[in-house]
């Protein structure tokens, strides 16, 4: 029949990984290979897949429908090529046990689904999928740590599902159907729009990490084993970026209320996530602290796509292309991470670093990177909203970059140090415990994904927007001159290296001043209360026990009540006599003569 | 007499007969069998249940090609005893019947070294039947004969073991659901000095009736509703239901599935949408109370259910919140919402026979009762904790599970029907559900077992066996295969039910047929 | 033939001996059943009362008439009568002379006496046939032979005296009135008879002592309780009908325009209280014999509901009072015949056989554990329904926490007792469902919603005195006694008259036409 081979076509990318998964179940050989084929058919897709509208699936959840638009390929492609990446580097993790492959797997296929779902139903359905498989890779090894971590992810989740479900029940209700598009154009002028909005981009915003929602996200990502982590915190973060395009009024109206919300809130999440990330001295720790500012600058994307349609379709583009960029080149850094771990001596260390600052200079936006491409769009999609603030707006993202290039040097100088392994003498990495891999020998697999993370960083941005998305022309792609790209950069490196050469005078007297915060930050603060506040749900719970106990309790009183005890007894005893039945035998003799009436007649 | 008018009802109804004399006629038989002839009793109960199943299937064919099936015999002069095959009555049909035969499998492998197997089994076949009789009734009086039936021959099964709590478990059980009969009874026969029918599907009739006697109308639903929410378990007329928890798991199972529970929420959708029609109903003003009233239940279902330590005592408060899922759908009027409600029976039904599955293959076979001793006993069985994983998850209205389907359904429907407050509900109950699973999960996958392990039997363990490239999944202390493989298909049915919700026959599209025959009649 | 069985039954059991006796009692009860249920068929099938006079030798006329309410109480007398006579025949196997002498010639004069006492056209031979009745059954009662049976023998026939006396009185007024005592006169003889109503006071209220309705049921408890078992279900089942059965007969059948609301209303209040007394008896009965026959005593009140409800004019409540008598009287037979056996098993546990029933329990009324606690208090008949110093009769009955394991023991017996448990609690499908159906329809459609209550409230208080049994009965047994299931003729006898009940709630219809003939208001 004709309509399957579309339909074969279109479900491949999504249906694979699942099935993938199953497999790992089963077979006890081969597990990495089909870890690392698990992306492949999306991949293909994201290439050469046609694109508009798929066919129905009326039989699937509630009857799924799938789609892709020049924006959705990009952030295809990133999914892909992250998952990829990560699991060929991931050989070591997957192949031993069934159990990492089969959550990477699932993980991933929901991933890659909510990517190409056109209707709310599978998107939510897929993204909870793969919310819930990721706990699996999240508490892998299982410590306390991560078991911890995975809490506070399990918590943020369900909360973050709650919302966005309700906020669904809402939209579909006011759209009268489940379709994309037809929810995020009702959101428009639906009249109860606003509060649906909130729900949504706050439900999507746990994903994403955004302050302060993402108290999860510096536990989880480096909680995870190092693959692991790249995957999170190069394609799945992103989750969040998929919901907004999808279902967000953009482009429809100028909605400033929304446009500065998201602005600020982008913008704060950028700066808290440099202050706090400078504390931490886990390189992961760093480079998730980085993720979460790197997303609160696509939050201001997204608000500047609220700003007014004209400035939409550009803005949009600039946040599909940092999402790619910034995957890719955070993929590579975390990844890096793993490779200094097995890659030891001074060798394998000079050849992480240069990795890295190529990675970082790319993530800082340094000229000619990839990132400058962003950096680029995200100057004209700025120009395209001519807010009253542009320019102070201009001036924030720079300072927004010089950040991102310290945590990098933050990053470099915990790198730098030395580990077991290494024949300087051995100084242990504090306890970011690359699980799953021995320090070694030489770990290839995960050497090979690092490479090939790196060679798309250099290459994704320059090929992938202009050719992509349509209506961005170059001098938009390259609106950014090669000095107001290179100048934060350079003025970071400057300040690392002064705060270097600081700590070289100074001692310890400068580290014990710059304030130190517990990874998590705020969650620290929660996790405080939590003893107050169980302690307030098991009162409720106990009060609820009572009123339930004292429900029972009826049927003891039922009995009570039928149990008048010794007086009935003698009660009836009496009634047996002789004497009183006679009498009462007379009495009623007499009552029913009157009753009927008497003798009179 | 009875015989004379089998001939004369038209041919298809033999057939209705025929379901219910399937587990009849085990019953009847099981009975008479000495209580050594393991064997007999086995294929007696097999066939009966794969007779049963073979005939829904056979019903349901017949009624998508648009036959009508009915049988009547007359009972009392005016009122006959009537089964029909309508949509209703046939998913629910249809539920009892598969889930009948994952249940006695179940249970053959569970009663191994019982004694008294002949009572049981004879009595859960007459249970069943009774629960076909309630699905198939065509007017109030035969649901009332059978659902009082049902609550006589559950109490032997509950009281089952014996012991001072199952007996006291059976007194409260008695006690509530005879009250609750005792109800319904006075609201039937008021209904029908008034109306001169209790025929489901008359609800035109009852309209003109609205308009002298809407005090009585209105007593009288409440009389039913109450009569039928003491089974259905709506507080605060849900205290036996935690404490008929001592019965044996596959009877918790059925109970909790089909039977008994499923059978007050059953009857309360017929109530409302069969005998009274959406309308009338909503035009004597009872649906809202019923509506807060299942809002009620749902949260403090949860809540307590948050506080038990046993673990058939929490599934047992989370049945009480699941089940006013149903009544909550079907109340809310609303062509999405009651789709959902009525897709819940099944659905619920799924979820929850697979949940009591595994804690009674747990309770066996490892001896665990309480949560805090399910601590890595993923370990020991896996199979049997991905079962209950995914129907747990299911409960929590995970996608793509059966129960997320329900969720969606109620909390659009609510915003269609114009009652948004369902939706908080609806977060409240999925957070509590949350609060509750989950933690059992995490501790039966990642905790570390503690010292009771070395207690722990080993129980049937089958080699890794390499077949080709294929291999076997190793069941490493698994309980054997009668035990575990009721759950396992339970199980996988939640998952492929709700992946495959569209398709033509899946409960969720079949309960839409369903909702838009309902409120398309006046 | 239906009158002409019984007595031959006399005649010759009285002469036969050992097994053939039995055999023939056999045959004898078989030919009485199918007598009267062919009479019921034609009653039936014509519609219509059959009355034929029957010229005694000695001249003296007796007017009998089948109508409805005769031929529905006739079967319902033959079919518990046949069914105590298997009882009997399966208690007596293997040795036809444990049964005492007399037990066969008593029966059947009694169940004569029954039928004749149904059939009679006339006041007169009403109250002859009551003595005759209240003779035999007080005789059937001390059958045992101990003190206490004695006792309970004596007080029950003195208690049956004056109302009978009563009775005659009432008969006397009403004669000297209307210079008739046949019953299709007396309406119109009484019409303006001053005094008639006073005599049907008079008779009612000798009636209601016969019955008996609380508060004048002082003589039931010790009398049920202590008669052979192969006895009490004749007395609880058949003999408290009788009574009603002529009181309603000369309420509304005879005399329809002489009763008043008040009086019905008064009668139904006593039948109200009478279940509450009896329940709440039935609730505090320590044995289980005790508990069934305090059940009795609600019981009747249930059936007095009918008077108010035909007062007010309702057929519906005419039917159901009577499947009521017809269902209660199955429900009950079966369950104290299943009674015995279940304590006769409870005493017997671990036993290689089962043993006969307590017709042959004289020989040692102390087997029982806790028996030789209890104080002979049976002198005094009054105290013999304190619970706790239970008089030595009834000692013999166990406490109900001494028939743990039954079920285990006696499967089909106690299957016996549910199904007669779901009638007398009048769940569906049994006779007990009708006619709680009926009931609430009479007063519904009557508007007279207290008796609504009153029954719901009887409903739930017999779930809970049912209880008291059952409960116990699912225990494991108390020792290391490892139950083994038995069961005898005895067991199947109890469930086929269970059974019946459940006949009678599946296919009430043919019941319901054969009760309506003659009924009141119309319809022959």
């Amino acid at each position: 029949m004709s309509s399957l081979m579309p339909a074969v076509l279109w479900t491949a990318p999504i249906l694979w990984p699942f099935l993938a998964a199953a497999l790992v179940l089963i077979v006890d050989r081969g597990r990495s290979v089909l870890v690392v084929s698990g992306p492949v058919p999306a991949l293909l897709f994201a290439v050469l897949g046609p694109s508009g509208p798929a066919p129905e699936l009326s039989w699937v959840l509630l009857d799924l429908r799938l789609g892709l638009d020049p924006t959705s390929r990009v952030l295809l492609l990133t999914t892909a090529l992250v998952w990829m990446a990560a699991g060929i580097a991931a050989r070591r993790l997957t192949q031993q046990q069934a159990g990492p492959g089969t959550f990477w797997l699932v993980t991933l296929g929901g991933n890659i689904g909510l990517v190409l779902a056109a209707d709310v139903v599978s998107l939510y359905a897929l993204y909870a999928i793969m919310t819930f498989a990721a706990y699996g890779l999240i508490v892998h090894d299982r410590t306390p740590a991560t078991r911890r971590a995975g809490r506070v992810y399990v918590v943020m989740a369900v909360v973050g599902e709650v919302l966005l479900l309700s906020g669904l029940f809402l939209a579909a209700g006011a759209a009268g159907s489940t379709d994309n598009g037809a929810v995020a154009a009702a959101l428009a002028e639906a009249s109860g729009g606003s509060l649906i909005i909130a729900l949504l981009s706050a439900g999507f915003a746990v994903k994403a990490g955004i302050v302060p929602l993402h108290v999860w996200l510096p536990l989880a990502h480096p909680a995870a084993p190092v693959p692991a982590s790249a995957a999170l915190s190069g394609a799945m973060i992103k989750a969040g970026l998929v919901g907004w395009l999808s279902l967000l009024p953009l482009g429809s109206t100028s909605a400033p209320g929304w446009s500065a919300t998201f602005v600020g809130v982008g913008l704060l999440t950028a700066f808290w996530g440099v202050a706090v990330g400078l504390g931490q001295d886990r390189p992961k720790v760093v480079l998730a602290y980085s993720s979460i500012s790197q997303m609160g600058l696509i939050a201001v994307l997204i608000g500047l796509a609220f700003a007014s349609p004209t400035a939409t379709p550009v803005a949009v583009a600039a946040a599909v292309t940092y999402a790619l960029h910034h995957g890719v080149a955070k993929g590579a850094l975390f990844l890096g991470v793993g490779v200094r771990s097995t890659w030891t001596g001074p060798r394998g260390r000079l050849v992480v670093l240069a990795g890295t600052v190529l990675a970082g200079l790319s993530l800082a936006g340094a000229p000619l990177s990839s990132g400058w491409v962003a950096k680029g769009l995200v100057k004209s999609s700025v120009a395209a909203a001519d807010v009253g603030w542009a320019g102070t707006l201009t001036w924030l993202l720079s300072l927004a970059a010089v950040g991102t290039t310290l945590l990098i040097a933050r990053l470099l100088v915990l790198l730098a140090r030395p580990i077991p392994g290494d024949d300087v003498a051995a100084r242990p990495m504090s306890d970011d415990g690359v699980a799953g891999m021995a320090a070694d020998p030489l770990d290839r697999a995960l050497v090979s994904g690092w490479g090939l993370l790196l060679v798309a960083t250099l290459a994704a941005t320059w090929m992938v927007p202009a050719r992509w998305l349509a209506g961005v022309s170059r001098p938009e792609v390259y609106a950014a001159s090669l000095w107001d790209a290179a100048w934060p950069v350079l003025l970071g490196l400057a300040l690392a290296g002064a705060a270097v050469l600081l700590r070289r005078r100074a001692g310890h007297a400068v580290v014990r001043a710059v304030p130190r915060v517990p990874a998590g930050d705020l969650v620290v603060l929660a996790e405080a209360t939590v003893p107050a506040s169980s302690r307030a749900a098991r009162r409720m719970v106990v009060g609820t026990v009572r009123l339930r106990d004292h429900l029972g309790g009826l049927v003891a009183r039922f009995e009570a009540r039928v149990r008048p005890g010794e007086g009935f007894v003698h009660l009836d005893v009496v009634l047996r006599r002789w004497q009183v039945a006679g009498v009462l035998f007379v009495l009623l003799g007499a009552a029913l003569i009157a009753a009927l009436g008497g003798g009179v007649g | 007499m009875g015989a004379g008018e089998l001939v004369a009802s038209p041919p298809g109804a033999s057939v209705l007969v025929w379901l219910l004399a399937t587990s009849l006629l085990p019953a009847s038989v099981i009975f008479l069998l000495p209580e050594q002839a393991e064997r007999t009793r086995r294929v007696v109960n097999m066939a009966g249940a794969l007779a049963k199943v073979g005939l829904v299937a056979v019903l349901v064919v017949g009624v998508f090609s648009g036959r009508e099936y009915e049988w009547r015999a007359p009972f009392l002069p005016g009122i006959d005893l009537v089964l029909r095959a309508d949509p209703v009555p046939l998913l629910f049909v249809f539920l009892s019947a598969l889930l009948w035969l994952t249940t006695t499998i179940y249970a053959i492998g569970y009663l191994r070294e019982d004694t008294h197997r002949s009572r049981f089994f004879g009595f859960f076949s007459l249970c069943v039947t009774a629960t076909v009789g309630i699905a198939l009734a065509g007017n109030l009086v035969t649901l009332l004969v059978f659902y009082e039936l049902l609550t006589v021959t559950t109490y032997p099964l509950i009281v089952h073991q014996g012991h001072a709590r199952a007996r006291a478990g059976g007194r409260i059980y008695l006690l509530y659901t005879v009250t609750g009969g005792a109800a319904v009874l006075v609201g039937t026969v008021w209904l029908q000095t008034i109306a001169g029918t209790v025929a489901f599907r008359e609800t035109a009739l009852l309209v003109t009736l609205l308009p002298e006697h809407r005090g009585a109308l209105t007593a009288i639903f409440a009389l039913l509703v109450v009569g039928f929410g003491v089974k259905a378990g709506i507080v605060p007329l849900h205290v036996w239901l935690p404490h008929a928890m001592v019965a044996p798991a596959p009877v918790s199972a059925l109970l909790h599935a089909v039977a008994v529970v499923k059978a007050g929420a059953y009857a309360i959708v017929r109530v409302v949408h069969d005998l009274y029609g959406a309308e009338l109903a909503a035009d004597i003003g009872v649906l809202t109370p019923l509506a807060v009233a299942a809002a009620i239940t749902i949260v403090y279902g949860s809540v307590l259910a948050l506080a038990q330590q046993d673990l058939k005592r929490r599934l047992a408060y989370s049945t009480v919140s699941q089940l006013s899922y149903i009544v909550l759908g079907v109340s809310v009027v609303g062509l999405t919402s009651v789709t959902g409600g009525v897709a819940h029976l099944v659905h619920q039904g799924v979820m929850k026979v697979t949940l009591f599955y595994c804690a009674g293959i747990l309770a066996t076979s490892l001896g665990v009762t309480r949560v805090d001793q399910l601590r890595g006993v993923a370990r020991q069985q896996p199979l049997t904790m991905i079962a209950f994983t995914v129907a747990a998850l299911g409960m929590i209205g995970v996608p793509p599970t059966v129960g997320f389907i329900t969720k969606w359904h109620l909390g659009l429907g609510a915003v269609e029907a114009g009652q948004p407050w369902v939706i908080w509900i609806l977060v409240v109950s999925t957070l509590l559900n949350a609060a509750y699973f989950l933690p059992l999960i995490a501790r039966a996958w990642l905790a570390e077992p503690d010292g009771e392990v070395a207690a722990w039997p080993v129980g049937v363990t089958y080699p890794a066996r390499r077949q080709g490239w294929v291999r076997r999944p190793k069941l490493r202390s698994e309980a054997d295969p009668w035990l575990l493989l009721p759950p396992l298909a339970t199980g996988a049915s939640v998952l492929v039910l709700g992946l495959l919700a569209g398709a033509p026959l899946s409960p969720i599209s079949w309960a839409g047929e369903i909702a838009r025959e309902l409120l398309g009649r006046v | 033939m239906v009158l002409a069985l019984p007595v031959v039954g006399i005649a010759l059991t009285a002469l036969l001996t050992g097994r053939a006796r039995v055999r023939l009692s056999l045959l004898l009860a078989a030919g009485i059943a199918s007598s009267v249920l062919l009479l019921a068929r034609s009653v039936l099938a014509d519609g219509a009362a059959q009355a034929v006079s029957l010229r005694l030798p000695t001249g003296v006329e007796v007017l009998l008439v089948a109508d409805g309410l005769a031929s529905t109480l006739l079967l319902m007398t033959s079919v518990v009568g046949f069914a105590v006579v298997a009882f009997a025949w399966a208690e007596t196997r293997g040795d036809p002379e444990r049964a005492h002498p007399a037990y066969w010639p008593l029966l059947f004069a009694l169940w004569a006496g029954l039928h004749l006492l149904l059939l009679a056209g006339d006041l007169f031979t009403v109250y002859l046939m009551l003595e005759v009745v209240a003779l035999c059954g007080s005789l059937l009662v001390t059958l045992r032979g101990d003190r206490g049976s004695v006792l309970a023998g004596t007080r029950y026939f003195y208690a049956e005296l004056v109302a009978s006396t009563t009775m005659l009185l009432g008969i006397a007024l009403v004669w000297s009135q209307s210079g008739t005592v046949v019953f299709s006169e007396l309406a119109v003889a009484l019409e303006a008879a001053p005094l008639a109503r006073l005599g049907l006071a008079v008779m009612t209220i000798g009636l209601l002592l016969k019955a008996p309705l609380v508060p004048l049921h002082f003589w039931l408890p010790a009398a049920h309780t202590l008669a052979p078992s192969a006895v009490s279900p004749l007395l609880s089942a058949v003999m408290v009908k009788v009574a009603f059965a002529v009181l309603i007969r000369l309420w509304f059948l005879a005399v329809p325009d002489l009763v008043t609301t008040s009086a019905a209303q008064l009668i139904g209040a006593m039948g109200a209280f009478a279940i509450l007394w009896g329940s709440f008896g039935a609730l505090l009965a320590t044995g289980l014999k005790r508990l069934v026959a305090s059940s009795t005593v609600a019981q009747v009140g249930l059936l007095f509901l009918l008077v108010p409800l035909v007062a007010a004019g309702s057929v519906d409540g005419w039917s159901g009072g009577l499947v009521l008598a017809l269902s209660h009287a199955a429900a009950k037979g079966a369950m104290l015949m299943a009674a015995a056996v279940l304590v006769d098993s409870a005493r017997r546990a671990g036993a290689p056989a089962p043993g006969a029933g307590d017709l042959t329990e004289v020989a040692d009324p102390d087997s029982v554990p806790g028996t030789a606690a209890t104080p002979g208090s049976a002198a005094t008949p009054g105290s013999a329904a304190t619970p706790g110093t239970a008089p030595r009769g009834e000692a013999t009955w166990p406490l109900l926490m001494e028939l743990r394991g039954s079920a285990a023991r006696r499967p089909i017996a106690m299957m016996a007792f549910g199904i007669a448990s779901i009638s007398l609690v009048g769940l569906p499908p049994s006779g007990g469902f009708v006619a709680k159906w009926y009931l609430l329809v009479g007063s519904i459609t009557t508007g007279q919603w207290w008796w609504v209550a009153v029954v719901v409230a009887g409903t739930l208080l017999t779930v809970g005195y049912l209880m008291r049994f059952v409960r116990p009965a699912f225990a494991p047994p108390s020792d290391d006694e490892v139950p083994v299931p038995r069961r005898d003729a005895r067991d199947l006898v109890a469930l086929a008259l269970a059974t019946s009940t459940l006949v009678l709630g599946l296919l009430p219809g043919p019941f319901l036409a054969l009760l309506s003939i003659g009924g009141p208001h119309g319809g022959g």
